[in-house]
């Protein structure tokens, strides 16, 4: 058969292009956020080198001229790498108990990263301050008995205090990596060993951690790109204690010295990357060591081991963590909310929520909370569409620019906040964009620095949904635009409102991205915060903390609610367990 | 291409005046093994399918077939060759045409149903009638989804969702989905090794009913042998990326043109030898166990070629006392003795080689003695790869 170039055998013209709207409107959105989040990334590295169009090594000497530089970046390594040791055993354990032993407690466990998500780091690292500061600590009070002078016996201003509260908010990261991973391994792996009469040490030891390998070196590197960037805790727990931190200094650098030494600061975000880059590096070599056996179906059903003697214990580990990471905070932030000031003693007779009600009253909070709600609606609600979008195209369309474009959404979570905010300066804040100062470039900020970690429960969604359900719509005679409205949409909508809770929480209740781009024209809960720490006591800093943690538990847990109680009363559409893949396609 | 040689007899000629519904020319995939060795998942394979045509591709996992089905349906795109599909060119590597599947106006059902677990049944059925452009009123929506449901016996399911459904259900609509567009060529990925063997046999034989009554031509997918027989206008026989002969069930089972297929369609016994002389198509073969003689299927051979003499279980006579009458027998030994019901299977050492065969059930065989087996040259084929 010859065929002309554009003609048919039956002479009908040949279609090269068949237009699919929807497919177009994805890529060209998918790679215009690509290129905002990108971009501010390659304005730092150029920035380390080009000052108002100069090439210079300033910032790199300015750097290495930095006061106390050496010992900076000695305590942020040795906090960052403790702590993540530290929560990934913790993590580790609790997930394991969770997915593997009769300790789970259902819902209340399986939730155990949500409920932490809800306290944001900084409430809790002030609440952990009210707490245990060596004199007026509530906690500490109570341990001397009752003692309102007197110092001790704890005090969180300290290097175990610190450790031990970047570890309090890492823990969540290892949960859930670790427990992913186990969800993802075949059991008969495990049981197959204890068949072999390997006991339960063993066993664990030898087939169920080189297994989740990789999940651990995902955690590993999220934790610690999440600590480097960590500005809350080392701001009210460091500086207290007198322990200068990388994250800590880059913001007084940009944000409480006058005029900013921005050039210090770009030249200090450069140590971030380099460190970020070797905890990349430690990853993908776990990574590549050998084979991890990953996968054995969704759905299945795993060995639980008994613990009998150990169950109390077991589940008394989830009990403290809960009480220290969330009951124990919360508690001295209510407290000190309801006395208006902080003491040492408290006076259960003058306790009165009007301290609370002027803190909610002050323009300046009403101001903050509203552009903290509206950014964390605004961008939950825009970056879960994108991350959906995005999972789709990638999942739909593999091609080398969907590859690219995927890769560099979620660049940035590995990348540390801090560079990203010090970026986004560089990129947007100036002309032509001019959006210094405004609510859009936290919006954009905030957009580029979570949607990453939106786009892993859209992903995890997508996958489950499979290929075939696409492709029987594409054989139906469906494009791209109605196979992802009829099909997708309908089928990853509980994941996507999972995924905007977790967004909204992210977003309304950010302190470190707002450490570097806040000012008082953009004011959010967050900026609050920073600026009554610098001017104010904690006497004003815990209605704040209070605020933001009972709004965003509000907003979560009422979504979470609305979410269940629909797909329940849809349990019927639940995906069908897909049978075997077709076995050919295995080829690939 | 080897099917050749049995071409003449298949259907498509049959029904010459109609163009083919489906035109495969050339067509060729590779896949990048993990090692980076690249293997031809489809290899150069030409086919034509006539319109009501029943074609089965018949493989072991792993031979293309499925990767062959998927580039008809445009769902993975092949790197050479050309496919048409009534008459339009739908891909065409040189002419860089790829029409995305949407637009192939095909049918198929998948081997894991792939039904849409949000929708009901009677929505799942609807789906394909809203094509881009076809609009149809909500009432004659229903009525179409009626029909369709009645004609694969779930008339009752319609409000229902999937999950709520057995396997062999959710099997019924997925055919109902896919016959409810009126498509004259439906795609078929193995869509009954999900569901236990009654429910397969009955889905079977209602499956080629409805294939002869509504008249579309099928494209069937399957490593079931049995189910290929029991479909097929035409068995290809797949290995390797290639169709390794295209002929009527009975063609591809008395007439194989190769060991591959004589040992992938039924059962076959194969014994090792030289022509030693040639008759028209009847080869004489020297062997270990004594001169055989059987018919030329495949490739042609010579004197003094090797070449296998290949016979099927059932064609051969087993018997306690030597047979004088029989030209072609030889003795072996009984290894084991498999009551099947209606007759015995025989699991015979025949010279260091073990063969099948059946005997009557009465025959007094035990483990272990020696029996004769004579073959008749009018059933035995002579293949020379």
């Amino acid at each position: 058969m010859t065929l002309s170039r554009s003609v048919n055998d039956d002479g009908t013209p040949i279609r090269r292009f068949h237009p699919k709207p929807f497919l177009i409107l994805s890529i060209v959105l998918a790679s215009l956020f690509a290129i905002v989040a990108i971009y501010p990334l390659l304005r730092v590295v150029l920035g380390l080198f080009n000052v108002n169009g100069a090439w210079t090594a300033a910032p790199i000497l300015h750097m290495f001229a930095v006061k106390g530089l050496w010992q900076m970046l000695v305590n942020t390594i040795v906090v960052v790498v403790v702590s993540s040791v530290l929560a990934l055993v913790v993590g580790a354990v609790l997930a394991w108990l969770n997915e593997r032993t009769n300790a789970r407690m259902g819902t209340l466990t399986d939730s155990l990263p949500l409920i932490t998500y809800l306290v944001p780091p900084l409430a809790g690292a002030i609440g952990w301050a009210l707490l245990l500061s060596p004199s007026a600590g509530v906690l500490n009070v109570l341990l001397r008995g009752g003692d309102p002078s007197g110092s001790g016996p704890l005090n969180i201003f300290s290097w175990p205090g610190l450790v031990f509260v970047y570890t309090l908010y890492s823990v969540p990261y290892a949960f859930i990596a670790v427990s992913n991973g186990l969800r993802n391994t075949d059991t008969s792996l495990e049981e197959q060993s204890r068949v072999s009469g390997a006991s339960l040490g063993r066993t664990l030891w030898s087939v169920t951690i080189p297994s989740i390998r990789p999940a651990l070196g995902g955690a590993v590197l999220l934790m610690v790109t999440q600590a480097l960037a960590l500005y809350s805790v080392p701001v009210i727990i460091g500086t207290g204690a007198n322990i200068p931190t990388l994250a800590v200094e880059i913001v007084n650098l940009l944000n409480f010295s006058y005029p900013p030494h921005t050039s210090e600061a770009i030249g200090l975000t450069l140590i971030m990357v380099v460190l970020v880059v070797v905890a990349w590096v430690a990853q993908s070599r776990i990574l590549r060591s050998g084979r991890h056996g990953t996968l054995g179906g969704r759905g299945q059903r795993f060995e639980v081991t008994t613990l009998k003697g150990w169950l109390w214990p077991a589940r008394a580990i989830f009990l403290l963590y809960g009480l220290f990471a969330v009951l124990l905070p919360v508690f001295a932030l209510v407290i000190v909310t309801l006395e208006g000031f902080w003491s040492a003693t408290i006076n259960w007779s003058t306790l009165s929520v009007n301290w609370f009600l002027k803190a909610l009253q002050d323009p300046t909070t009403t101001k903050a909370l509203g552009n903290s709600m509206l950014l964390g609606v605004v961008g939950a609600t825009v970056g879960i569409i994108i991350a959906a979008i995005v999972s789709v195209l990638v999942a739909r369309n593999r091609t080398r620019l969907t590859g690219v474009v995927d890769g560099a959404i979620k660049l940035p979570s590995v990348v540390s906040h801090i560079v990203i905010g010090v970026g986004m300066i560089l990129a947007f804040g100036g002309p032509p964009f001019m959006l210094g100062g405004t609510v859009a470039i936290l919006l954009i900020a905030y957009l580029v620095v979570y949607l990453a970690q939106g786009s892993v429960t859209t992903d995890a969604a997508v996958a489950q949904v499979g290929n075939e359900l696409a492709e029987a719509s594409s054989v139906a005679g469906a494009g791209y635009g109605r196979t992802f409205f009829r099909v997708y949409l309908p089928l990853i909508l509980p994941a996507m409102v999972a995924g905007w809770a977790f967004l909204f929480a992210r977003m309304a209740g950010d302190l470190t991205v707002t450490a570097i781009l806040g000012s008082p024209s953009n004011v959010t809960m967050g900026y609050l915060i920073m600026q009554i720490f610098h001017n104010g006591s904690y006497g004003q800093l815990a209605p704040i903390a209070i605020i933001i943690t009972v709004v965003s538990s509000v907003v979560v847990i009422a979504v979470i609610a609305i979410s269940n109680t629909w797909s329940r009363r849809h349990t019927r559409k639940r995906p069908i367990k897909a049978g075997r893949e077709a076995t050919a396609t295995v080829a690939k | 291409m080897s099917g050749t040689a049995t071409e003449a007899a298949s259907p498509a000629e049959v029904s010459a005046g109609r163009a083919p519904i489906v035109q495969v020319k050339g067509l060729s995939k590779r896949f990048k093994r993990e090692s980076g060795a690249i293997t031809a998942a489809v290899d150069d394979i030409s086919l034509e399918v006539a319109a009501g045509e029943f074609v089965v591709l018949l493989g072991p996992s792993g031979c293309g077939k499925t990767t062959l089905l998927r580039m008809l349906a445009g769902l993975e795109v092949p790197d050479g060759g050309s496919i048409a599909i009534r008459g339009r060119t739908v891909y065409d590597a040189a002419a860089k045409v790829s029409v995305p599947t949407e637009r192939r106006s095909i049918s198929m059902v998948f081997q894991s149903y792939a039904l849409w677990p949000h929708m009901t049944v009677a929505q799942n059925i609807a789906y394909p009638l809203n094509r881009s452009g076809k609009r149809l009123g909500k009432a004659e929506i229903a009525r179409q989804v009626e029909r369709v449901l009645e004609l694969v016996r779930i008339p009752d399911l319609a409000q229902q969702y999937p999950n709520q459904m057995s396997g062999g259900q959710q099997q019924r609509v997925a055919l109902a989905r896919a016959l409810v567009s009126g498509s004259d060529l439906v795609l078929f990925d193995e869509p009954l090794s999900n569901v236990d063997a009654q429910v397969r046999e009955r889905l079977r034989y209602e499956l080629l009913d409805i294939q002869r009554e509504l008249g579309f031509a099928a494209v069937y997918v399957t490593h079931d042998q049995s189910e290929a027989m029991g479909l097929a206008n035409r068995i290809a026989v797949m290995g390797a990326g290639r169709i390794r002969q295209i002929a009527s069930p009975r063609e591809t089972y008395e007439n194989p043109v190769s060991r591959y297929v004589a040992n992938f369609v039924g059962v076959s016994n194969e014994e090792p030898g030289t022509v030693v002389s040639l008759d028209g198509d009847v080869a004489t073969l020297h062997t270990a166990t004594g001169e055989l003689q059987g018919r030329v299927t495949g490739g042609a051979v010579a004197v003094g070629d090797e070449a296998t003499l290949v016979w099927r279980p059932e064609h051969a006579t087993v018997s306690v006392q030597e047979p004088t009458d029989a030209r072609f027998r030889f003795p072996a030994r009984v290894e084991a003795l498999l009551f099947e019901g209606a007759h015995n299977e025989v699991v015979l050492d025949v010279g260091g080689r073990r063969a099948r065969a059946w005997a009557h059930v009465t025959a007094a065989l035990d483990a272990g003695s020696t029996v004769w087996v004579a073959l008749n040259p009018a059933y035995a084929r002579v293949l020379k790869d």
